[in-house]
């Protein structure tokens, strides 16, 4: 069978180091890769310790060019193109298994484990979020353990010396580290910048359908967290307005452009200023929320459309930290020319007759727009509607008709919904606002969750401006005062974390919150350590400019690498006192300029060296057999005495050895 | 006079006569003979094991006896067995080939477990027992076996226990082809053999014996056998480490070494120098891929990485 002698140092157990390491790197990335390439993978590392196992030949280039090119063909087909986190990872993973089927040397080892980085750096890409800085740590140390396992020339170290060696090596590199992330400058955006595909993220859409705000109050993920600079004003007031949503097409709700080119309507507050700051989670959109109604200064790349709603000038990818003031006593385009409102009185013809027509008795019996708003609000109390996640599904054309008078049981998308319909027919001026509505206290912040997900509607009244009404709180008000448990009480589908308080008690949930907090102090000081909060940290420090930033990180690393320095001296200096033959001997091999492996520093061997280098003569081989004298014709340890005659003669051994010099020179 | 030192160094130089080639195997089992040790040949057939066992005993001046070790070898047929004797109407010992001064165990692997231990037993005792009596072996007693390697058909692979009381393991080798060439141009070995004068007697090869374990182990020395000791128990590869024992074979052997240098001390080279010897037949590596220099591999993998103190 042929055998290879270039793969006999790297033999099955070196190579299942480096093969497990890798598979366990790539894990978090082939469980995103279609099962396949998985397969594909996993098939070819077993492949290669196959190979090993058995002695056997690497497979011929040709064949291995064959293998890498239809595996990056049909990882091209699959994802359409390498542009992206998914398809890039993938490829990179393809390729660190065709790299292990052609590694014979040393070096390409080396490369493996530098691959094995990549692919941690790739989880990063991917989330950032605190459990997974555990996984970098250790995918570290691993990495280093085996690094240091490649050093050794033939034998395989015992694991656990690596390990231990990496630790302490990654320890040491935990200054810097904090060096960098501290007065490494920032550039705007998020600590790693790259695109994401915006798949998999919770969050309200920018559009309503009846069925949509109720299901995604069954998750109890968390949606923001805010936290108060005063006191937090009381869970009816935190209305946290997100999208507002006026075209309406029988079935669904959307927004209207931003590009209309409407202004901003004037706001006129009273009462207090509330000052907080929301720490939002990724969600891919553009909209970002805010206490009702939110108030100058805006943040950083923020702007308020026409519908008062705060947005981001680029879809929310990282968690983001918002600093917003608002004020809960507010007055919106009380002055507002009746052409601008249009739009938010269309309707489209010829649906929800029954409705139409309620609404036109009820505008007969009313004296003026609130009375209306009024009757309808009453009608939604008086009549048996019922608050529920599990609404029956509307069908048909007349959706608002059949809601109303049939099925009369919906979540608050539906009440809103029909309550906007019923002023649009009596021509008010009404929108939907979606948004999330209320927060639950942990610790020093509240935390809102999917499950706080709310709609409700606005209505303009004519020289009061847009007013909010929330037919939910006429059918339940528990909903508004307590939160979505209390209004619900033991509904199945709604997740633990969104049950009322009184639920609370249990271990695990207050682990969870717990764990909240961590993670929310993750959130709010590493990961959105972004420019403007790096400003503000080294200001205090008195570091103000970029200039003064840079020379603060090259003194800091200057400091880190002066301490590693003397780190390192001291440890070495420390070791040859035990010993100070074995310091003499090291010495005489320095003087001599010799480089010896330390296995071989026996006595014939330095003489073979020196004698190698030109160096042996009665000198040299009187001071050679007086060190082999002590070292090792001796019963005892030579006394401080002995060892004094062997020092003098080593210092006087070089300076008798000059360069020969030009004659007449 | 003559030094002892150089009568030994004479002796060696003749065998180098009858041995072509093989200087080292030749020196290491000329230094198991002065460790007061046992040598285990492990090679092929035909490229002269026997030749350098009876070389060794000629030389010593030493009684020698041999051994074919066969599967239905019983132990009796190498300690011996008492036969009744009608005439005197007791029983009469009647020694077996292991009375003698070196014993030639050919092709040890060949014979049954039982018989192996048999020899091995007496190897370690330096004496046997038999019907309640014990009765010692001659002095010096020194065995060389032979083993074919364990790939080979029809072998019982020594234990390593049993291993461990060989105190050196040396293989041969086929010839270079200068000397395979010399060695079939020349006379017949066994009449060179035959010709050959003893250059030692027993109480000669005694004192040597004795001046060699009287070289000088520094403590750095023994530390350095120590370290080794440590790295084969530490090493993931190895199953088993190095016994004590070996430990004390290596410092004999090597003392045995640097006496052979006329040195009175000895020096990390002479461990160096026999440690593979010592300890390639010891070492069990974990896995059993490259079974045959599995050992081998591995001491040499001991020492490149143990520092020389």
């Amino acid at each position: 069978m042929a055998r290879d002698n270039a793969t006999e140092w790297l033999a099955a157990p070196r190579i299942g180091r480096i093969l497990a390491l890798l598979g366990l790197l790539s894990l978090p990335h082939m469980l995103q890769m279609p099962p396949w390439a998985s397969a594909a993978v996993l098939l070819i590392g077993a492949w290669r310790l196959w190979i090993a196992r058995r002695g056997l030949r690497l497979p011929p280039l040709l064949l291995r060019l064959l293998l890498a090119g239809a595996l990056a063909t049909a990882l091209a087909l699959h994802y359409g193109s390498f542009n992206g986190l998914e398809a890039g990872m993938a490829l990179l993973v393809a390729m660190t298994a065709m790299k292990a089927l052609e590694t014979r040397s040393r070096r390409d080892c080396r490369l493996l484990i530098y691959l094995g980085f990549l692919l941690l750096l790739g989880q990063v890409l991917r989330s950032q979020d605190m459990p997974w800085l555990v996984w970098m740590l250790l995918g570290v140390v691993l990495n280093l353990a085996v690094l240091i396992d490649l050093q050794h020339p033939q034998a395989l170290l015992p694991m656990r010396g690596n390990l231990r060696r990496a630790g302490l090596l990654a320890l040491k590199a935990i200054p810097l580290a904090l060096v960098f992330f501290v007065l490494f400058p920032r550039i705007p955006g998020p600590l790693w910048g790259l695109p994401q595909e915006g798949s998999g993220r919770t969050g309200l859409s920018d559009s309503m359908e009846p069925g949509n705000v109720s299901q995604l109050a069954q998750s109890d993920a968390v949606a923001f967290r805010v936290r108060f600079d005063g006191p937090a004003p009381p869970n009816r007031e935190l209305y946290w307005r997100g999208p507002v949503l006026s075209r309406f097409d029988g079935i669904r709700w959307d927004p209207l452009p931003d590009e209309g080119g409407l202004p901003v309507p004037a706001l006129q507050t009273s009462g207090p200023l509330i000052d907080y700051e929301i720490q939002l989670e990724a969600h891919g959109r553009k909209y970002l929320l805010a206490l009702d109604m939110p108030l100058a200064p805006l943040p950083a790349q923020t702007y308020l459309n026409a519908d008062y709603v705060l947005k981001s000038r680029q879809p929310v990818m990282d968690a983001r930290l918002l600093p917003l003031r608002a004020s809960t006593r507010w007055e919106l385009a009380a002055d507002a020319p009746r052409w601008q409102l249009g739009n938010y009185r269309r309707m489209p013809s010829g649906i929800n007759p029954q409705t139409q027509a309620l609404a036109a008795t009820w505008a007969a019996e009313s004296a003026d727009s609130e009375a209306f708003v009024d009757r309808v609000l009453r009608h939604f109390r008086q009549q048996p509607y019922r608050y529920t996640l599990e609404p029956p599904r509307l069908t048909g054309r007349h959706r608002i008709d059949q809601f109303l008078f049939e099925t009369r049981a919906g979540f608050c998308e539906h009440y809103a919904a029909a309550f906007v319909v019923l002023m649009r027919f009596v021509g008010l001026p009404a929108r939907v606002v979606t948004g999330y509505q209320g927060s639950e206290p942990n610790g020093d912040y509240h935390i809102v969750r999917q499950s706080d997900a709310h709609a409700w509607a606005e209505v303009w009244i004519e020289g009061r401006g847009w007013m909010r009404v929330d037919p939910t709180a006429a059918i339940a008000p528990e909903r508004i005062e307590y939160g979505l448990g209390a209004a619900l009480g033991d509904s199945a589908l709604l997740p633990g974390l969104a049950r009322g308080y009184e639920r609370r008690r249990d271990l695990a949930a207050r682990l969870l919150l717990q764990w909240d907090r961590l993670d929310a102090a993750w959130n709010r000081t590493v990961l959105a350590f972004g420019p403007s909060l790096q400003r503000d940290f080294l200001r205090r420090f008195g570091v103000n400019e970029l200039r003064d930033m840079l020379y603060a990180l090259v003194a800091a690393i200057a400091l880190v690498g002066l301490l590693l320095a003397a780190q390192v001296t001291w440890a070495h200096r420390r070791k040859p006192e035990a010993d100070p033959l074995r310091a003499i001997r090291e010495r005489l091999l320095r003087r001599a300029g010799i480089e010896l492996p330390p296995a071989q520093r026996g006595p014939r061997q330095i003489e073979a060296a020196l004698r190698e280098a030109g160096l042996w003569d009665a000198d040299s081989e009187r001071l050679l057999a007086h060190y082999t004298r002590l070292r090792y014709a001796r019963r005892e340890p030579a006394d401080p005495e002995l060892l004094r005659g062997l020092r003098r003669a080593l210092r006087a051994w070089p300076a008798r050895r000059r360069p020969p010099r030009a004659p007449g020179g | 006079m003559d030094s002892t030192h150089d009568r030994a160094r004479r002796a060696l130089d003749a065998a180098g006569e009858i041995i072509l080639g093989k200087p080292v195997p030749l020196r290491l089992a000329f230094a198991a003979l002065l460790a007061r040790g046992h040598l285990l040949i492990e090679d092929v057939p035909g490229v002269g094991k026997t030749t350098l066992a009876q070389t060794l005993a000629r030389l010593c001046g030493l009684d020698y006896g041999r051994v074919q070790f066969t599967s239905d070898l019983l132990p009796a047929d190498i300690v011996g067995l008492s036969i009744y004797d009608r005439n005197a109407g007791a029983f009469r010992w009647q020694p077996g080939p292991v009375f003698t001064q070196v014993l030639l165990a050919d092709e040890l692997n060949r014979a049954s477990p039982k018989t192996q231990s048999a020899l091995l037993e007496a190897m370690e005792e330096r004496a046997v027992t038999a019907d309640g009596d014990t009765r010692p072996l001659p002095e010096p007693f020194f065995v060389i076996a032979t083993q074919n390697p364990l790939d080979q058909v029809g072998t019982f692979a020594l234990p390593e226990s049993q291993l461990d009381r060989f105190l050196l393991r040396v293989s041969m080798g086929y010839p270079e082809a200068r000397d395979e060439q010399a060695l079939l141009a020349g006379e017949d070995r066994r009449a060179v053999l035959a010709r050959l004068q003893p250059l030692l007697d027993a109480p000669q090869l005694e004192a040597m014996q004795q001046a060699c374990a009287a070289v000088l182990t520094s403590p750095a020395l023994v530390s350095y056998i120590h370290a080794l000791l440590a790295a084969s128990r530490e090493h993931a590869d190895i199953r088993l480490g190095l016994s004590p024992r070996a430990g004390l074979a290596i410092r004999a052997a090597a003392q045995a070494w640097a006496w052979l240098d006329d040195r009175e001390h000895v020096l990390p080279e002479d461990v160096q120098a026999v440690f593979v010897a010592c300890a390639a037949h010891r070492l069990q590596p974990r896995q059993a891929h490259h079974e045959s220099h599995g050992g081998e591999h591995l001491a040499r993998v001991l020492l490149s990485t143990v520092a020389v103190p």
